[in-house]
């Protein structure tokens, strides 16, 4: 819009810029177009933090690319770690111990809760509720320093490795993880109480943003947001790794499709996630978790290969073109923050400004992710 | 030179015994007037953010100084007196200049006529209670100015935000201190506390008091209707283009003042005031102020905010009817004499 004084307008519309250096969207800008407060267009404006994690792989070994990938969404580190082993293992048919695939499943279902955790924090933020941004922002503490114990650091672990782990658990992890769990489950349900129940929350997202399942499937929707339009489709279920296909657990699925059944999908999947730790921890065999000799240059075959896991926010898919060099030849991310994007400019059309926080933040959108 | 100096010793000797006996000046500028209000404003803000902090498991302001950090507020306030003022290229400088302090005594100013106790009030008015819902009712008036002066979109949509909602709850709120006023016969505060003697309005008109609390909250633009400001979809709203010391001054009159003046009015108006009057009568009037304001700050750690839409169809579907309702049963309890006093 030109500069001018506002009496001197006369479109009918107006622009709103909303991010980057806004208080309401993160590394992400978005341009709505508004009659009155209804959003009449959304133009998405990704990109600010593109760092080429692709090409920057294409000059790395392979055993280098693992902090990179995790570091594109590095609240939910392991999941992305584990999508790209798994594809570089598949490809190359390097086996895994036993133990190592549980302790696999245990760091990526820290990882969810984490992941999970922040995106209520920032959920509640964006709604103006402040105690459930400081609750789960304080009880994803917790959290990180599991994973610490687990894996040496807080973020960015390079835990998960091609052939296993980097390292076994020590020794008081399980008791002080069944501590940490067991607080969890209580303060859960206080979450459920406070935030879930609250009328104001609920008014606010109710039949808010609703994606229909038609739509979710025809726009590419991926992860929770696919779930909370009632597609039972999760990778853990449906193309399992690590230890998933030996433990027992469900799927949320909701059908309302709309923000609040997207936030209670995200609920219900912490409470699995807590479900499926505690059985890795109970089930975990005893044995070696990684060849006795980590070399630095993996043995990856020649060949073409595409792997997915089920990462936070979706399904997260690796491609890799291999010559059987020491470096890849071409590594593709498909990420779900990304194909969630389209999913926005959808949902926001026609509904007020008022609404606008709480459809975007429902997709719990990572602007690292998806610009890559 | 003789006159100046006799006039001069004339004054301070009135001063000395205004201040010694609480006449009007030690009113206005002690208590209940500015300086109680000021000492009140910075243990407000340390307590909002302590009670925040306790529910939400963390410490809260600590290393400013004094007990408990409680020193934080003034900090803050220096930390704004030192920063850049920035004004807008585009903006309205002089309306942009003049509203922080319009603003902070339009806000203030209900102060003057609301009463601590039967004699501690600055300004005996037999209409005070309009008067000071009249200042009340012009402060979303500077805010659709600020939004307007500030020549910004967000300002501007926080602005129409603020006219919006008040058409929602200035009706409710009137209503009901319609009811009050009919029920007291009279305008004034006094009376109406003292006709408050044996049961409080908030019991005799529960209706009416929660849509005034209602509406008084949304007023407030508190949590959960602090729709005008909206940090995240309109980056702090009507204020955002301001700075330095002038956002501070909007900061006191828009979240600290009106969260006094309204829990004040509140008080006189439905918890009786001063009653049971024994003892100290203006401590009674402190206490029950102090406890709707620390419950009115408690909103912010459990509620997020409402819609503009949400807000403003509750205040025409829920408010404005039980605001009428109230009237009409306290129209017929008037005939019954219910109300004490002469019957209409």
């Amino acid at each position: 819009m030109e500069a001018g004084r506002l009496d001197q307008v006369v479109e009918k519309e107006i622009y709103v810029s909303v991010g980057p250096q806004h208080s309401g969207a993160g590394h992400f800008r978005m341009v709505l177009k508004l009659d009155g407060d209804i959003i009449v267009d959304v133009i998405p404006d990704p990109g600010f933090v593109h760092r080429s994690v692709e090409k920057i792989a294409e000059n790395m070994l392979y055993v280098q690319i693992v902090p990179l990938v995790e570091k594109v969404t590095h609240v939910d580190a392991s999941n992305l770690a584990m999508g790209y082993v798994r594809a570089v293992e598949e490809l190359s048919g390097i086996q895994v111990p036993e133990r190592a695939k549980y302790l696999r499943t245990i760091a990526c279902e820290l990882s969810r809760i984490t992941s999970h955790l922040y995106f209520f924090g920032i959920f509640g933020i964006f709604l103006n509720h402040s105690t459930m941004f400081m609750w789960s922002f304080g009880d994803r503490d917790l959290f990180l320093d599991l994973t610490q114990l687990l894996t040496g650091t807080r973020i960015a672990h390079s835990y998960i490795l091609a052939g296993g782990v980097r390292h076994d658990m020590p020794q008081d992890f399980p008791d002080k993880a069944m501590k940490v769990l067991d607080y969890f489950e209580r303060k859960l349900e206080d979450y459920y109480k406070i935030f879930m129940l609250n009328p104001v929350m609920i008014e606010r997202t109710r039949g808010v943003g609703v994606l229909s399942r038609e739509d979710a499937i025809r726009l590419g929707a991926t992860g929770p947001v696919l779930r909370a339009s009632g597609v039972r489709y999760d990778t853990r279920k449906d193309d399992p790794y690590a230890a998933y296909d030996k433990i027992d657990f469900e799927i949320p699925v909701y059908k309302e499709g709309d923000s609040y059944a997207r936030v209670m999908v995200r609920f219900r999947e912490m409470q699995e996630s807590v479900k499926i730790i505690r059985q890795a921890l109970r089930d975990m065999p005893e044995g070696p978790v990684r060849p006795k000799r980590m070399v630095p240059r993996w043995p990856v075959k020649k060949g073409e290969h595409y792997a997915r896991v089920e990462a936070a926010r979706g399904e997260l898919g690796y491609y890799i073109i291999s010559d059987g060099k020491a470096k890849p030849y071409r590594l593709k991310m498909s990420s779900p923050s990304f194909r969630n994007l389209l999913i926005l400019k959808h949902l926001l059309r026609g509904e007020t400004l008022a609404d606008m926080p709480a459809i975007y933040m429902s997709l719990d959108y990572w602007a690292p992710e998806a610009d890559r | 030179m003789m006159d100046v100096a006799g006039l001069i010793i004339r004054i301070v000797k009135y001063l000395i015994y205004d201040l010694t006996h609480m006449g009007p000046v030690f009113k206005a500028v002690i208590f209940p007037g500015l300086a109680f209000v000021f000492i009140l404003a910075i243990v407000l803000v340390w307590l909002e953010r302590k009670m925040a902090a306790k529910v939400q498991m963390r410490i809260g302001p600590l290393y400013a100084g004094g007990p408990e950090g409680i020193l934080q507020p003034i900090a803050d306030f220096i930390k704004f007196a030192f920063k850049e003022l920035i004004i807008p290229d585009q903006a309205d400088k002089l309306l942009f200049i003049a509203l922080p302090i319009v603003s902070l005594v339009v806000a203030m100013a209900p102060i003057a006529f609301m009463p601590y106790s039967r004699y501690m009030i600055i300004s005996p008015n037999p209409y005070g209670l309009l008067f000071a819902m009249a200042f009340v009712t012009l402060f979303p008036l500077i805010i659709l100015l600020t939004g307007w002066a500030s020549n910004s979109k967000y300002a501007f949509i926080g602005g129409i935000r603020a006219a919006y909602q008040q058409i929602g709850y200035e009706l409710p709120m009137w209503f009901s201190a319609l009811g009050v006023a009919l029920a007291s016969r009279s305008f004034d505060f006094v009376k109406i506390v003292e006709s408050q003697q044996p049961l409080w309005f908030a019991l005799t008109q529960p209706l009416g008091a929660l849509a005034f609390f209602i509406a008084m909250v949304a007023e407030m633009g508190r949590i959960p209707f602090d729709i005008p400001e909206a940090e995240q979809e309109i980056a702090a709203g009507w204020f955002v283009e301001y700075t330095g010391i002038m956002f501070g001054i909007y900061m006191v009159s828009a979240m600290l003042m009106k969260l006094y003046v309204l829990s004040l009015l509140f008080t006189v108006m439905y918890l009786g005031g001063w009653l049971p009057g024994w003892g100290l009568p203006e401590a009674w009037t402190f206490v029950k102020a102090f406890i709707v304001m620390f419950l009115i700050m408690f909103f912010r750690a459990v509620f997020p905010r409402t819609r503009i839409k949400t807000f403003v169809n509750m205040a025409w579907d829920k408010l404005l009817p039980l605001s009428i309702i109230n009237l009409l049963i306290v129209f017929a309890l008037t005939f019954t004499g219910f109300y004490g006093g002469v019957q209409p």
